[in-house]
């Protein structure tokens, strides 16, 4: 077992040493952007009072030569930097995907109501927020870099104007960032409400049927138009503050550029500073403001990536560590041997029973936490087991992208899209006993290509008795040698269902020391069982055929009765 | 323009996506004057910062005295206020443009996408009808908030800008206008090749969301039949895929941007050539040049920030001509007459023909002239196997469907009294009163339970929201916590399946119609379930007219009459003993049934 991270901190450093040999050039060559960005106005200043000024034609070749320079070294320190940084992004967020759906699928430990909705959000969203910290990195350093390389240049052409400048700038970016969080928290808000509107959209059309078929289209509207109005109520609140807050930072940072040209202005006169250094101070003055701002922006950002960090380690430690279930006591034990199985202590601590060789055993209870308990207790032997020897065919049915055919074979492709993998469709067919067996066959003659046809994402394209029909023929085509159903047939039409039956118990006993468990109350299951066990609320397990346990006469026995009859 | 039977909704030009936002604009007139003054001027307020500079650049060395610096510092200080409210006023402008426009916009698409035809809601799914209504809506408002003030701002102060520019020295004005070609000429090599890199990559991440949701919602499946292995491997193989075409489509980004820095290179050195030749000659000065440099320089954060919007730009106006492709749509559907029905009408449908081909002389037949009259109060169950035609049959009969060939209509009753009207000629809003149905597909609307039962009558209140409730049995809705304020649906309490069922019949006995079409409205709900949604649904009924697909038996044994349905066809029709002494197809699978 691989060892996870155990905390955002930790699974952050680990990424940014997996990732250092894309990391370190892309952060070096971001900063030579930054600082090249930083020096375009220092370069103006100098043009002008080296070349323009003095009417120098070599100065201005110079020059033109010394700016072609600074772009190019600008330009591809960018490309170059942030290609890097976003190369290690991608990369890691891939990893970390890969890692988290690894471990959500392999691991027999994961609790189950964490399986998909969760695992879903930190694999996609988290991966990618949490990889996002490189970019941060990348910018974050190469910002600090820029604002020392200006704090340099401004010590230096200038001590007094420069100590100004760097006084002034961090004061102004202060008064306006104090606002500011209340304005990211209008703009959350807003966001949140324009996702609210999204949400009863997409909520409405998903009922779309059901408001037709009822005549309920006004109730919708109104329930929209209400949802989408307050999105704009909230919109036009943010969009006025975020203006507000806009012009107070430009406020400021005139008020800036005033006060540092008052005093380069007038160290000018005093023939203390040359043009140029005036041109590049106030052109820097407008320019600190920028990664100044990068950097505050960074440290929000960085947050947010620490926090989905943050919970991919607290996932992946989860899965590695397994959470305890609760005592095991009351589970009842299966035990398993040639094709015979016998579950002890169900429901009650003195219950036993075993099922034949070759025979159809249903299962009736008369509460669903007895079906519950004896449902995962099957599970958990069969996981051991493989599903060769012992299958529990999970009640909910989960189709898979690809065709009819490859969802009941379990062999999909290699995740292109191409045509069906003629391989496995050779090597894995179907046979006609086991969709005749599962009610498929009239189901393949209803739809196009019959078992080539596709399903789509999460088998939306089929309805609930045909996709419970396809998981049966996947159960039956497995072909294991304990076979567990639970309610098969819940959306399936009473005369299938009849028929299913049938097949079902024909084709398992056909092969012989093949035994098969149905957790059912269905009476057309029921008819056909070998063995039926009733397990009341309370009280020991009753046993015998329907039909015997429909003649018996005690407590028992009559509520079997009110638990089968239609 | 719009082909009827074509299976995808269709799009809008660009032109009448923009057209169709002209008169939304229009009334909005005034606010859009506001704007454009507020940014003028913030965006002239701009130029003042170099302007100040230049001028001391030349006035300084000339011999001019601190009132000069002061002059100057008192104009940026100016120039800051008038920036400042510019860009309060033109945000709050602008907000209260694009804030309405954008609402307006996306409740029209929801108003058009519920008065489409259910039939043609069949046809093309509701998949791609969701993905514009919730999705391209959402880009539309977000793109409104975010991208759309920084590019109003971002043009402004480019045109601006450029005026300065002229207004400097206008020989200066025609080298920046080197500018425009240049970065044409980028968007002119970005846009064709980045719509396409950009499609695929959505593709992939969208690929890469379906393997996801599968693998892990399958989990169960997947562990219990050892087939992880083959879904991880599709998984890591989507992802790597998005991988691969992210690095790819960032890449290319920064070649885009590459190509901006070479354009601000080539401009700011000839804009410093032509300054020196202008001073050289005389005329122009040093300071002129300075301001002209700095107010290029300034240019390149809004020209960045246009080019690199352009791709959600583009995006915004492909998801405006979705939503305007439905809204077209649905103007273009045929208006159904407001002919009232009769009054305690029955429900006649007369040798129904139906096939979902397209081909109206296909033999492939849904359903094969059936024919059926249903009176006031009357109950008619349908029994049959899966492709028998039942929910065709009940889709017609709720007037959701139209048949192929035959009649559905209202009819009035005693037969003579009234006309008939056709089921599909009649105003919805009408209809309904006259006909709901509930069907195998339960849904429950993210809100409270009050407004789920509410459905079919808004103005209902909570002594009828109760009674409807209690008449289906719906004991459980007084002990959830909030009672009828209750939260449910998505984000809210979880309910079982029955009480889904429940809350669906409730609506039912709110909307209080002639007739109820019930599709296997009991089904999946467990034996116990059925006991209760069973009865339920019977006093539902009680009162009128009800046809009933039915998945248990036990329901069809209640109805005044049952028709048996095989290939498209009703081949034994009787009340249930008649059916049963009879010993046909029904009598065999009651026996199954009750066995």
């Amino acid at each position: 077992m691989p060892s996870f991270p155990s905390s955002g901190s930790s699974l952050l450093i680990r990424a940014a040493r997996r990732r250092l040999s894309l990391l370190l050039p892309g952060a070096f060559m971001l900063s030579l952007w930054q600082v090249c960005e930083a020096l375009v106005p220092v370069a103006i200043g100098i043009v002008v009072d080296r070349a323009i000024i003095p009417l120098s034609w070599p100065m201005l070749i110079v020059s033109i030569i010394g700016i072609g320079a600074l772009f190019t070294v600008l330009s591809l320190g960018y490309r170059f930097g942030a290609r890097s940084c976003n190369a290690a992004r991608e990369h890691e967020a891939h990893a970390l995907r890969v890692e988290i759906t690894h471990a959500a699928l392999t691991s027999a430990n994961l609790p189950a109501d964490r399986a998909s909705g969760e695992v879903l959000s930190i694999a996609s969203a988290d991966a990618d927020t949490a990889s996002m910290s490189f970019q941060q990195a990348g910018r974050g350093i190469a910002s600090v870099l820029g604002m020392i390389t200006a704090a340099v240049f401004l010590l230096v052409a200038d001590p007094v104007t420069g100590l100004v400048v760097l006084i002034a700038v961090p004061i102004g970016l202060i008064i306006v960032a104090l606002p500011g969080r209340s304005v990211s928290a209008k703009a959350a808000a807003q966001l949140e409400a324009v996702a609210a509107a999204g949400r009863s959209a997409s909520d409405l059309m998903h009922g779309l049927r059901v408001i037709k078929a009822m005549g309920g289209e006004t109730w919708a509207v109104d329930r929209y138009r209400q949802t989408s109005d307050a999105a704009a109520v909230a919109g036009i609140a943010t969009g006025e503050r975020t203006g507000r807050l806009a012009g107070l930072g430009a406020l400021v940072m005139s008020a800036v550029l005033a006060i540092v040209l008052i005093v380069a202005g007038l160290r000018l006169i005093d023939g203390q500073m040359s043009v140029g250094a005036l041109i590049g101070i106030l052109g820097m003055t407008a320019f600190l403001t920028e990664p100044m701002r990068a950097l505050a922006e960074i440290v929000g950002l960085f947050a947010q990536s620490h926090g989905a960090a943050e919970r991919i380690a607290r996932l992946l430690g989860d899965i590695d560590a397994g959470i305890e279930k609760d005592s095991t006591a009351s589970d009842p034990d299966v035990s398993v041997s040639d094709s015979v199985v016998t579950v002890t202590g169900w429901p009650g601590n003195g219950d036993e029973f075993t099922t034949a060789c070759g025979e159809l055993t249903c299962i009736v209870t008369e509460t669903a936490e007895h079906s519950a308990r004896l449902h995962s207790a099957l599970s958990a032997r069969a996981r051991g087991l493989g599903p060769a020897t012992m299958l529990v065919a999970p009640h909910d049915v989960d189709l898979f992208e690809g065709t009819i055919g490859s969802n009941i074979t379990m062999v999909v492709g290699t995740g292109e899209q191409s045509e069906p993998d003629e391989q496995s469709r050779t090597a894995n067919t179907v046979t006609d006993e086991v969709l005749a067996a599962a009610g498929a066959d009239e189901l393949l003659g209803l739809v196009e290509g019959g078992l080539d046809h596709r399903i789509q994402e999460l088998g939306g394209n089929l309805s609930g008795g045909q996709r419970q029909r396809v998981a049966l023929a996947r159960a039956l085509n497995a072909d294991p040698e304990i076979l567990v159903l639970v309610e098969p047939t819940t959306a399936v039409d009473a005369v299938t269902e009849a028929r299913i039956a049938e097949g079902l118990t024909e084709l398992r006993r056909s092969r012989q020391s093949r035994a098969t468990i149905i957790l059912t109350s269905s009476p057309a299951f029921l008819a056909a069982a070998d063995t039926v066990i009733y397990a009341p609320a309370t009280g020991p397990i009753l046993s015998g055929t329907h039909s015997g346990l429909l003649a018996a006469d005690s407590d028992a026995a009559e509520a079997y009765r009110r638990a089968v009859t239609r | 323009m719009t082909e009827p039977n074509h299976s995808t909704l269709p799009i809008a030009s660009r032109r009448r996506s923009f057209a169709h936002l002209g008169p939304l604009l229009r009334r909005r007139i005034g606010w859009i004057a506001l704007l454009t003054v507020a940014g003028l001027a913030n965006a002239g307020a701009g130029l003042v910062g170099p302007w100040a500079i230049g001028r001391l650049v030349d006035r300084l060395p000339a011999g001019a005295g601190p009132e000069e610096v002061w002059f100057c510092a008192v104009a940026v200080a100016v120039a800051g206020i008038v920036m400042a409210l510019g860009t309060w006023i033109g945000g709050w402008a602008l907000a209260h443009i694009a804030m309405p426009v954008v609402a307006g916009l996306r409740t029209e698409v929801v108003d058009s996408a519920l008065s489409l035809e259910s039939q043609r809601i069949e046809v093309t799914g509701t998949g791609d009808l969701v993905s514009r209504v919730a999705d391209d809506s959402r880009k539309i408002s977000e793109a409104a908030a975010q991208v759309l003030p920084l590019v109003v701002e971002s043009l402004l102060v480019v045109i601006v800008s450029a005026a300065g520019l002229a207004a400097i020295d206008w020989r200066l004005g025609i080298v920046g206008l080197v500018a425009l070609p240049m970065y044409w000429l980028t968007l002119r090599w970005y846009l064709p090749r980045s719509e396409p890199i950009y499609r695929e990559e959505r593709a992939a991440f969208g690929r890469r969301a379906g393997r996801l949701l599968g693998g892990l919602t399958g989990a169960a499946t997947l562990r219990a039949y050892r087939a992880e292995a083959g879904e991880l491997h599709r998984i890591d193989a989507a992802s790597g895929q998005a991988r691969d075409l992210s690095i790819d489509v960032f890449r290319f980004v920064t070649r885009a941007f590459g190509r901006n820095n070479r354009a601000e290179a080539v401009v700011l050195s000839l804009l410093l050539v032509a300054g020196f030749a202008l001073v050289w000659f005389g005329e122009s000065t040093a300071g002129a040049v300075t301001t002209a440099a700095l107010v290029f320089h300034r240019l390149f954060n809004p020209i960045g920030a246009l080019v690199g919007l352009f791709d959600q730009i583009q995006s915004a106006g492909a998801s405006l001509t979705r939503m305007v492709g439905v809204i077209d749509e649905a103007k273009a559907a045929p208006q159904r007459s407001t002919a009232p029905a009769p009054d305690r009408p029955s429900l006649v449908l007369e040798d129904l023909w139906f096939s979902y081909e397209a081909d109206p002389d296909s033999d492939n037949h849904v359903l094969r002239g059936v024919s059926l009259r249903i009176d006031p109060g009357e109950h008619i169950a349908v029994v049959g196997t899966t492709g028998a035609g039942k929910t065709t049959l009940a889709r017609i009969a709720a007037g959701l469907s139209a048949p192929g060939s035959g009649h559905a209509a209202l009819a009035g009753w005693p037969a003579a009294s009234a006309g008939t009207v056709e089921l599909t000629s009649v105003d919805e809003s009408e209809l309904r009163g006259h006909i709901a149905m509930v069907a195998q597909e339960v849904h429950t609307f993210s809100g409270t339970l009050r407004e789920n039962v509410a459905l079919p009558k808004p103005s209902a209140d909570d002594a009828a929201v109760l009674a409807a409730l209690d008449t289906v049995g719906a004991g459980w809705a007084h002990s959830l916590p909030k009672g009828l304020d209750a939260w449910i649906g998505e984000g809210g309490t979880r309910l079982s399946a029955v009480q889904e069922q429940t809350i669906a019949l409730a609506r039912l006995v709110l909307a209080d119609p002639d007739f109820a079409i019930l599709d296997e409205a009991t089904a999946e709900a467990g034996s116990a379930g059925a006991h209760v949604l069973e009865a339920s649904a019977e006093s539902a009924l009680t009162g009128r007219g009800a046809l009933i697909v039915a998945h248990r038996l036990s329901q069809a044994e209640k109805a005044d009459r049952i028709l048996v349905m095989e290939h498209g066809q009703v081949i034994e029709e009787g009340a249930h003993d008649e059916l049963v002494a009879a010993g046909g197809r029904y009598a065999a699978l009651w026996e199954a049934w009750s066995a």
